[in-house]
């Protein structure tokens, strides 16, 4: 059964995107990419330390992936806007994850400005994908500005917390018509199957495969959930009861 | 003469290239994003690109994120 994961005009097999942070070892990035069979990856654009030069991680990150930097660290629209272009320029290709934060305890990202950077963006042709609080009218506002999919966070960025927002994730599912990558907060393949047979398109994971003792096990891990949850949207769930009803005939006992 | 590198005045002799500055701090020029004064240089042009006095650089590198 051919179900392609279709964003930004491209066709994915896999509907699981992976983080590049917070890695023991750069070396694990590759390894990651390769069990859990991601083809979109995210990764940050810093200034250099110039005393301790390290080497350039797309050494470790398999030249056939989707490259999606983030604007991470950009606090106002103007900002996001200028992480993108030199992130355009430098070759990195014309895909962004726009992440406007500027509450550093629970990193919540700013609608607002999410909204102005997606129109201008999505004007120059970039394919973006907007990091959101899982609120309908931004998703509806991301949708009109151009955004290529919008991605709701689960619960805070990092905090492995799971699904916190489930009915506002699954509101911007049902009304928007662009696709819906469940992002942050997402601690466990459990948490990545429930989003994913709720009709979630995609979800991306970094902090909860980077921070397993074994990363590369559980990238995988996620790859069977999300492709598990997946499966049972699209076959669709049986309806829920208040009451019991028996699977097994309720006549013709043996010992009437 | 004197530029801004990543926030921070540093000396460099006059006609420096990219090139030359990258070299004198070890870098490989594949593993950074060199921005003057906003813009973008491309790594074709590291080589022939004479840095001004005063130039604000930026050195950019891909680092993991989420």
């Amino acid at each position: 059964m051919s179900d392609l994961f279709v964003v930004g005009e491209k066709k994915f097999n896999s509907r699981l995107l992976t983080g590049s942070g917070k890695y023991s070892r750069d070396s694990l990035i590759s390894e990651v990419c390769e069990s859990s069979k991601s083809e979109i990856i995210t990764l940050a654009l810093r200034r250099i330390d110039l005393n301790n030069p390290v080497k350039s991680l797309l050494d470790y990150i398999p030249k056939n992936m989707q490259l999606l930097p983030n604007t991470s660290g950009a606090r106002t629209w103007e900002e996001a806007v200028k992480i993108a272009r030199i992130a355009r320029d430098s070759g990195c290709g014309n895909w962004i994850k726009i992440e406007i934060i500027r509450d550093n305890k629970y990193l919540m990202p700013d609608g607002l400005e999410t909204i102005k950077a997606t129109e201008i963006l999505a004007k120059e042709g970039f394919i973006v994908l907007p990091y959101i609080n899982g609120d309908y009218y931004i998703g509806k506002s991301l949708e009109n500005a151009g955004a290529a999919a919008v991605m709701p966070l689960g619960s805070p960025i990092g905090s492995n917390r799971g699904i916190k927002c489930k009915e506002l994730i699954s509101i911007l599912i049902e009304t928007i018509k662009i696709p819906v990558i469940v992002d942050a907060g997402i601690g466990k393949p459990s948490d990545a199957a429930l989003v994913m047979e709720m009709g979630a398109d995609a979800c991306l994971i970094n902090s909860a495969i980077a921070s397993s003792p074994d990363p590369v096990l559980m990238a995988n891990a996620f790859a069977l959930a999300i492709e598990s949850g997946r499966k049972a949207y699209l076959a669709g769930l049986g309806h829920v009861k208040d009451l019991a009803q028996a699977s097994s005939p309720l006549t013709g006992f043996l010992y009437e | 003469m004197e530029i801004i590198v990543n926030g921070n005045l540093k000396s460099i002799e006059d006609s420096s290239t990219v090139s030359n500055l990258l070299s004198n701090y070890n870098l490989n020029e594949k593993h950074v994003i060199v921005q003057i004064n906003e813009i973008v240089i491309p790594l074709e042009k590291y080589n022939s690109h004479i840095i001004k006095h005063m130039d604000k650089l930026e050195i950019l590198s891909l680092v993991g994120g989420g």
